[in-house]
């Protein structure tokens, strides 16, 4: 694992940002489609069409669009959406909470189901445990995770009625907004939970084959007090580096759980917004996305330093 | 370190919950929560698309005329009454009085009127309608209560524009001289209700306007929830977190629904036919038979039964039964893969590949696999293209697909399907992607004859050429469904796609 410091890892967003919105200017100049028809519709003239162009600058040169995008994105004004003509990045901070609460709350969900199963398959390696636990994680991020959320609201929200089958209006409080979201997080967490499991039955074999667990089993420890008080301490510090890797794939897998549930979302933002080519909304929604993983990384890497004695 | 112990972590967790339990509860008795399949696109009437924003903006704002939600009828909404004079030339319109804008932006005016149609027409503006306004020439208030619209050359179909529906929806000047840039997040009308609030991807939320012309309505709250998937908009109005769902499409969905005693489903046939464009300037199409063996290929009666569980009906003609100006003495096309090889044989266009395009939404990108299914049965190599929103408004303006599959949403006027499916004029820009000119002069002289039984036979007189021509296949008539909780009383179903919630209430 390389050791970096977390000021390094927030001066890298410059950078990230640069390449995030190069990057994007460049697929948007390569992608069919033309926002002045999403804007004008089919019936507008040639002329309205030109018009809007010129007025969106998308009439000049390529570098010199590329510049005034870069200076423009760069210094966070990022113009209004083409389509609903409001903020950009006030709309995509609007939906930005709904997205963090279920990437986390999915993550939480992920580290609670992924490592109890490592945790199972190291203690029992290649047992009939080690397999189960193993064979669980695979499906969990095997099956489509639209599907399993239809099953989900189907028999949670439809059948048991323990869950709201959409998120609750703005108006409700904060527990019941707690309420909704635990059905789409385990979702999520089910989808992501895999490579937790893996790490965990990886870094515990290694950890319980050193001689101070040896010393341990021959204090008389049980091996299932070895196993979580011991040797997960010590499996700490990489689980939290997966955990912050995780998060960019969450907010991935968030799109399809987020349209089965009916919540708003940075994802499900971006599809509609790249759909319409709003560029200036798929600039916001990235910058946002790229700014949010590459803080809670440096976060991670933090509490990583705090959880590895040696590096404190 | 100090270990939190279980008891203080309880102990949090119970001082958390009392914390959230004990924010007041403020919301009103009625309040209506309406599922909308997907986000508004913008609730200015110069930009405003999609059934979901036209619904929300239906009861915004008005228009000087409404279309009656049971028989589609036009009535008067802002004006009172109207004349036409200058044979079909002059349409003045008397608006009413004591019609005031929401949140203290002042009474409505005819100068309000006279700015609505300039700022669609203005090329400044960009707006999407500016050609439903072509043909105007001159918009002028006589005086406050009293607007007359000089038109180039007599358009029976004028009223419809001015109509509450897009581009007739009209805006207060004062509100979008003083919000500007802000007003598509703060539109203003004189409707029944009052826009509050819009959450993106979330939620709409409108609230009772007291000071409504007609009488306040009775809910005090509108809620549009967006729920994109309809099983979970299914589950939700059963869970009774939503009332009303409108414009279902999933058959599955629709058949559990009626089952269902604690909801009311309602339907009607909707104002439009699906169709499948063919480009006739192209080889091997631009051949007659060509396009008479795919009308004779497509089994668009297993469409209906089959895909669509009987939820649509045929479609022989572009227009639907809805329109006073239907016609059913035109040339049909049985299904008839014999006849369909039978004829490819003729035209020496056996095994040709032609490529479907379609938009990716549903149905559409659906049904466009057993279309392109029953082409290949029939001996035509069919290739499916399904595109984003944006790739496929890109490709139909180019006006280069083969095939497309195309559809007309809006009221009851004749030119509105015909012409934009049909006229030379309607491409480019326009959706007549057949390149198609047979009907133009007929159009045209419909267009201006304002003598209904004569614009009528015209208007059988297009639709029997064209279908004869068969640049245009229609597939099957739309139909709309809408289901409610039986709480909801006295909602109506109209024929346009929308929802009309004015009169709605919600039994105890």
């Amino acid at each position: 694992m390389p050791l970096r410091s977390p000021w390094l890892r927030v001066l890298l967003i410059g950078p990230t940002l640069l390449g995030v919105f190069s990057l994007t200017f460049l697929l948007f100049q390569v992608l069919p489609g033309d926002p002045t028809l999403s804007i004008l519709g089919e019936f507008a003239n040639a002329t309205a069409r030109a018009n809007l162009r010129r007025e969106l600058g998308l009439d000049r040169p390529l570098p010199e669009q590329y510049v005034q995008y870069l200076g423009r994105a760069l210094s966070g004004d990022f113009g209004n959406s083409l389509i609903s003509r409001r903020p950009a990045l006030g709309t995509v901070l609007q939906v930005a909470p709904a997205s963090v609460s279920l990437a986390g709350a999915g993550i939480v969900w992920a580290l609670m189901l992924g490592v109890p199963l490592g945790v199972a398959a190291a203690l029992r390696p290649h047992t009939w445990v080690d397999r189960a636990a193993n064979a669980i994680a695979l499906l969990g991020a095997a099956l489509p995770s639209f599907w399993v959320a239809q099953l989900a609201l189907l028999i949670f929200a439809g059948w048991l009625q323990l869950f709201p089958s959409v998120a609750p209006t703005a108006a409700a409080g904060p527990l019941a907004q707690l309420h909704a979201l635990i059905l789409p997080a385990a979702v999520l967490g089910c989808s992501i939970a895999a490579p937790l499991t893996r790490l965990t039955r990886a870094t515990l074999l290694q950890i319980l084959a050193q001689p101070y667990i040896t010393a341990a089993r021959a204090r008389g420890i049980t091996e299932w007090s070895i196993g979580l008080r011991h040797a997960l301490r010590g499996a700490l510090p990489p689980l939290l580096a997966a955990t912050g890797g995780l998060l960019g794939w969450a907010l991935g897998n968030a799109v399809l759980i987020e349209t089965v549930f009916a919540r708003p979302g940075l994802g499900s933002l971006l599809v509609t917004a790249v759909s319409t080519r709003d560029l200036p909304l798929v600039q916001a929604s990235l910058a946002v996305i790229a700014v949010g993983v590459v803080l809670i990384n440096a976060l991670l890497e933090l509490l990583y330093q705090y959880a590895d004695p040696r590096l404190r | 370190m100090t270990r939190l112990r279980p008891r203080f972590i309880i102990l949090w967790l119970l001082l958390f919950i009392a914390a959230c339990n004990s924010a007041p509860s403020t919301a009103p008795t009625q309040t209506l929560h309406v599922r909308i399949g997907s986000d508004i696109t913008s609730l200015d009437p110069a930009a405003i698309f999609g059934i979901e924003s036209q619904t929300i903006a239906g009861h915004i704002y008005n228009g000087l005329l409404r279309y009656n939600d049971e028989t589609s009828a036009l009535e008067p909404d802002l004006a009172e009454r109207w004349e036409v004079s200058e044979g079909g030339r002059v349409y003045t319109f008397f608006l009413r009085s004591n019609v005031r804008w929401h949140k203290d932006y002042g009474p409505f005016g005819a100068d309000d009127v006279v700015f609505s149609f300039e700022r669609v027409r203005d090329p400044a503006t960009g707006s999407r309608y500016a050609g439903e306004f072509a043909n105007i020439v001159t918009i002028e208030a006589l005086n406050d209560q009293t607007v007359r619209v000089q038109l180039a050359e007599p358009d029976a179909g004028f009223l419809h524009k001015v109509a509450a529906f897009a581009q007739g929806m009209l805006v207060s000047r004062a509100a979008l001289q003083a919000l500007g840039d802000t007003y598509p997040a703060n539109p203003i009308g004189t409707g029944p209700f009052v826009f509050a609030e819009h959450l993106p991807g979330q939620q709409v939320t409108l609230v009772a306007n007291p000071e409504y012309f007609a009488g306040p309505p009775i809910l005090d709250q509108l809620v549009f929830r967006v729920i994109p998937d309809e099983t979970t908009a299914e589950i939700a109005l059963r869970n009774g977190e939503i009332d009303v769902l409108f414009a279902l499409q999933a058959p599955d969905v629709i058949a559990r629904l009626r089952e269902d005693p604690a909801v009311r489903v309602q339907e009607r046939p909707a104002n439009n036919t699906v169709n499948l464009v063919l480009n006739t300037t192209v080889a091997p199409l631009d051949d007659l038979r060509v396009r008479q063996a795919i009308a004779h290929a497509i089994d668009r009666q297993a469409l209906i039964s089959d895909f669509f569980q009987g939820l649509k009906t045929p479609a022989d003609t572009l227009l639907t039964p809805n329109f006073a100006e239907f016609s059913t003495s035109v040339p049909m096309y049985d299904y008839n893969p014999e006849q369909a090889r039978r004829l490819l044989a003729e035209a020496g266009a056996t095994g040709f590949s032609l490529e479907l395009y379609s938009v990716a939404l549903y149905p559409y990108d659906q049904i466009i696999v057993p279309i392109a299914d029953d082409l290949r049965a029939a001996g035509i190599d069919a290739t499916i293209r399904v595109l984003d929103r944006a790739a496929y408004n890109e490709v139909r303006a180019a006006g280069t697909p083969p095939a497309v599959l195309t559809a007309i949403i809006g009221p009851t006027d004749p030119a509105n399907v015909l012409w934009k499916l049909y006229h030379s004029a309607s491409f480019p820009p326009g959706l007549n992607t057949a390149h198609y000119r047979g009907v133009d002069a007929l159009l045209e002289q419909a267009r201006t004859t304002l003598d209904p039984a004569q614009r009528t036979a015209l208007y059988a007189d297009v639709q029997r050429t064209a279908m004869r021509d068969l640049p245009v296949i229609p597939l099957y008539t739309d139909r709309l469904i809408q289901a409610s909780r039986i709480q909801v009383q006295n909602l109506p179903q109209n024929a346009l796609f929308t929802l009309s919630l004015t009169n709605v209430q919600l039994a105890p």
